[in-house]
Formats: structure tokens, C-alpha cells, sequence
């Protein structure tokens, strides 16, 4: 098509608005991580951090993959039910994600606290902590991470297996392999890069979540809270290279994601 | 002892019905007692896809009996009928290579890799085992679902379209491989086409037109 004044006007306008949020977004984090790369490699050495680090990133990990798991099966069955069901559930699910952080905490509380239900039932179990209750444990920040994430996870799911192409499943049936085989030959491998790419993004969101972890244990400090910490009592030069390793570690999964959407995202980019 | 491995000779279908959406189908009545290869006939629309599809079990809302080998399978999951639909619009399992997708079949079917290798050289396509399935013509998809499905255990096979992107001088040996798999193995083969090919030595042919079989169902071949 053969371009007027009027569409190179729009095109400018739009480029101008849009380099003017892509600024917004990534100048302050440029800035707050531009250190030296020997003050981000300083940190490995202090012990406070590096168990921060490795807490953080463990429970994010651990609480990406119980979301994977637990996601996955609902996002298979809601793909395989009227749309109406979808319409209802979603919402729901979104919940966690529209409240504020610390409510989410706070609403985790009766969950995780003395007499909380998941309390009453490690009891029944005789899996009660040492310390009477699951607040200030690392699963209580498993817990935490997996409410603020899981609904991603949710979505993605669900997306992926109905976007899935139902034929698939038809021809293995039909060849005669049964609805397990199925699912775990033909239509998880089929979906594998979107469903990882939804643990990578839970990942990435459970690593940083601060205001529900903050609630439910403040001790063990994950990475966020010690940050939150520190520029608290030391000020912002004191947190500079420690926010630095939490924004490469977001690029980092943000590279991850993208090597993960699935070929048709990737030719729509 | 699994239904698929029995030496199955019939397909009886009473009353099959099926609304859906605007299509209708049915009712359906007809009985094929021997083993051996059968036109489905009829024009663009006439509900071959939609009895086939309805046949092997892919539509919850069908109604009426279906009976193999006796047995009455209706109700069942498509795994579970010992009915094989090869669609029209087929697409080979695009995350494995076209050996992977046929060893798939095999080892629900209990074949082995020198079934694979006698039918692959059959259909002229050794040379793609080792290409993704991604990477196929419409002709070459078509021939390596056909060895899919007769490598699936199921004793009767619904073949909807399966020579409408392989060139002539292939459709012969199709037929051909279709006939001597029936025979050999005891396999009632449906086949749906829009115009019966002239001399083809079927068991018979099913008409169908709006959904209904006509009432004519010739030449019917004695059994050998």
C-alpha cells in the first residue's frame, strides 16, 4: 500500500507514544543497575545474600513447579468443558491477582496459621513444624509465591490446551492408544513449550513477589524482603547492586521465556 | 482376549443418528458380514465424514447401535471399539518424524519393524521415515496415515477421502494393498469416495445421500 502524509503522521505518533513508555519502563531500571558488574560478583561472597539468593530462587522454583502441575490439570480439564465454565472459573482464579499483595498475605494467614486449616490437617498427618505453625517457614513462602503465581500459570494453561488442535487426540484414540497415553504422548508434548513457558513466567513472578511473602515470613528473608530491607536501614546506594542481580536475573528469565513460546507466538512477534 | 485381536467379520449398524449443528444424520441401518473392502458413496456433504466419524466414536451425541464382530460398541471409547478412522484432513503427529509416528501405531497395534518396512516400501515412502513429520506433502501424509491406521489393532477401517491427494498411477497399489490387507488379515475396509472407481473389485457400496443410505446397495460380490 502506498503510504499518504496522513499514515506517516499516525505511524509517528504512534512510534513517539510508544518510545515514550518504552522509556518510562526502562530507564529507572537502567539507572538503578548501573553499578559494577565487581559490585553485583561481591555479593556471592556474603553469606546473608547468597542464602537469600538460593531461598528465593528454590522456593520460586519449587513453587513454579507445584503451579505447573496443579495448573496444568485444570487448564486440561477447563479446555475439555463448555466455554460457560471457562467464563465463571477464570475470574475466580484471578482473584489473587487483583488484590493487593499484603491481603494476599493476610488471607493466606488463615490458611498457614495456628489453627489454620492446612495446620489442622499436617496435625491429623503428625507433619506439624517444630515451631507449631508453617508462618516463617519456606513453605510458607512456597505458599505465598504460589498464590501470587499460579493464576499466570492458570491461563496459560488453560490457553495452551484449548488452542490445541483436537484432531490430535482423535487420531491417537482412534489408532487405539488409550486417554492417558494420549495425554502424555501427543498433547503435553504438543503444548510442553507453552505450559514451560507459564512455569518460567510463575518463576519469574514468585521470585519477585514481596508484599505476600512479607506477611507470612518476613524471616527467612527472601531476596525482595532483604532488598526492601536494606534500602530501609543503609539507603538506596547500599541496594543498588543487590536490585542489579534481581533485574539481570529478570532478563535472564525474560530470555528464557521468549526461547520457550511456542514457534507460532514467536511468527506473530 | 482384547476385542481388536479377534478375527472380527461384521459391522452392524441399527438405527445411528446424529444432530449436530445444522447437519443431520441417520437414521442409519446396514450390516457388512464379510471381510473385504466397501465403497461409501456419495456426493460433497451427503454425511460420509459424519457417519464414518460417528462409526468410530468421536461424536458423544451419536445415538443408535453399533455392533462389531457381534459385540456392541456404541458406548465406547474410540480406543476401544476395534474401529480405525483414517479422516480426510489427516495431520501426522507434527512433533515426532514420520518413523516415530508410524512406530507410534505399531506398538498399539503390536507390529513390529518389519510391518512398518514391508509397508512402507508397499506405498513408495521409506525415504521420508527419517523426515519430520512437518515436512510432508499432502500426498505423502496421506499415504504414511494410511500405514497409521493399518497398523492400528482395529479389525475394521473407516477411510474417509484416502486417495484424494495421491496421484493415479499410487491409487491402484492403494486399493490394491487395501484389498490383500483385508483379506489377509480378516479386516472389513469402509471407504468413503465420492464416485466409486470403475473396476474396482469391491464387496460392494454403501449410497449416500442428505444424511440416509439409499435403499440400493450393489454389486455385492459372493464371498470368495
Amino acid at each position: 500500500m502506498k503510504r499518504s502524509r496522513a499514515d506517516r503522521f499516525l505511524f509517528a505518533s504512534a512510534a513517539l507514544l510508544g518510545a515514550l513508555l518504552l522509556a518510562f519502563l526502562i530507564v529507572p531500571l537502567v539507572q538503578l543497575s548501573w553499578v559494577s558488574p565487581l559490585a553485583i560478583a561481591r555479593l556471592f561472597s556474603i553469606p546473608e545474600i547468597r542464602k537469600a539468593l538460593i531461598l528465593t530462587f528454590s522456593c520460586a522454583a519449587a513453587a513454579s513447579s507445584v503451579g505447573l502441575l496443579l495448573a496444568a490439570a485444570f487448564g486440561y480439564w477447563l479446555a475439555r468443558r463448555p466455554v460457560w465454565i471457562s467464563r465463571v472459573l477464570l475470574p475466580l482464579v484471578d482473584i489473587p491477582l487483583l488484590i493487593p499483595h499484603p491481603v494476599a498475605g493476610i488471607a493466606l494467614l488463615l490458611l498457614l496459621a495456628r489453627p489454620g486449616i492446612l495446620n489442622h490437617l499436617l496435625q491429623s498427618l503428625r507433619l506439624t513444624p517444630a515451631s507449631g505453625s508453617l508462618l516463617g517457614t519456606p513453605a510458607a513462602i512456597v505458599a505465598a509465591m504460589l498464590f501470587v503465581s499460579a493464576p499466570y500459570q492458570a491461563q496459560v494453561c488453560r490457553q495452551a490446551f484449548a488452542g490445541l488442535d483436537p484432531a490430535y487426540a482423535l487420531r491417537s484414540r482412534t489408532l487405539g492408544a488409550g486417554p492417558w497415553r494420549t495425554l502424555l504422548r501427543i498433547e503435553i508434548p504438543l503444548v510442553r513449550r507453552s505450559l514451560l513457558g507459564g512455569a518460567a513466567m510463575a518463576l519469574a513472578r514468585s521470585a519477585s513477589e514481596f508484599g505476600a511473602i512479607l506477611v507470612v515470613a518476613y524471616f527467612p528473608r527472601t531476596l525482595p524482603v532483604l532488598i526492601y530491607e536494606k534500602f530501609s536501614n543503609e539507603g538506596l546506594d547500599a541496594v543498588r547492586p543487590l536490585a542489579a542481580l534481581m533485574i539481570v536475573a529478570g532478563l535472564l528469565l525474560q530470555a528464557l521465556l521468549h526461547g520457550l513460546q511456542p514457534d507460532e507466538a514467536l511468527d506473530h512477534a | 482376549m482384547p476385542e481388536s485381536s479377534r478375527y472380527v467379520r461384521s459391522l452392524e449398524v441399527d438405527s445411528l443418528e446424529l444432530h449436530r449443528n445444522s447437519a443431520k444424520l441417520g437414521p442409519i441401518c446396514f450390516t457388512l458380514i464379510q471381510s473385504g473392502c466397501w465403497w461409501l458413496a456419495g456426493p460433497s456433504g451427503a454425511g460420509k465424514s459424519l457417519l464414518l466419524e460417528s462409526l468410530a466414536g468421536f461424536h458423544a451425541e451419536a445415538q443408535g447401535s453399533v455392533r462389531v464382530g457381534g459385540n456392541e460398541v456404541a458406548s465406547r471409547s474410540p480406543e476401544r471399539r476395534a474401529i480405525s478412522l483414517m479422516p480426510q484432513r489427516w495431520r501426522l503427529f507434527p512433533h515426532w518424524t514420520v518413523a516415530r509416528n508410524l512406530r507410534f501405531a505399531a506398538s498399539l497395534g503390536g507390529a513390529n519393524a518389519d510391518r512398518i518396512a514391508q509397508l512402507t516400501h508397499r506405498l513408495r515412502v521409506q525415504d521420508l521415515v527419517n523426515r519430520s513429520a512437518r515436512t510432508l506433502s499432502g500426498g505423502e501424509t496421506q499415504r504414511i496415515a494410511l500405514i497409521q491406521t493399518l497398523l492400528s489393532p482395529a479389525r475394521i477401517l473407516l477411510l474417509d477421502e484416502p486417495l484424494s491427494a495421491i496421484d493415479a498411477a499410487l491409487q491402484s497399489v492403494v486399493l490394491d494393498l487395501l484389498q490383500e490387507e483385508a483379506a489377509a488379515q480378516g479386516r472389513i475396509c469402509l471407504i468413503a469416495v465420492h464416485r466409486p472407481i470403475e473396476g474396482v473389485p469391491m464387496r460392494g457400496t454403501l449410497h449416500i445421500e442428505r444424511g440416509r443410505l439409499l435403499p440400493r446397495m450393489e454389486p455385492v460380490r459372493a464371498p470368495e
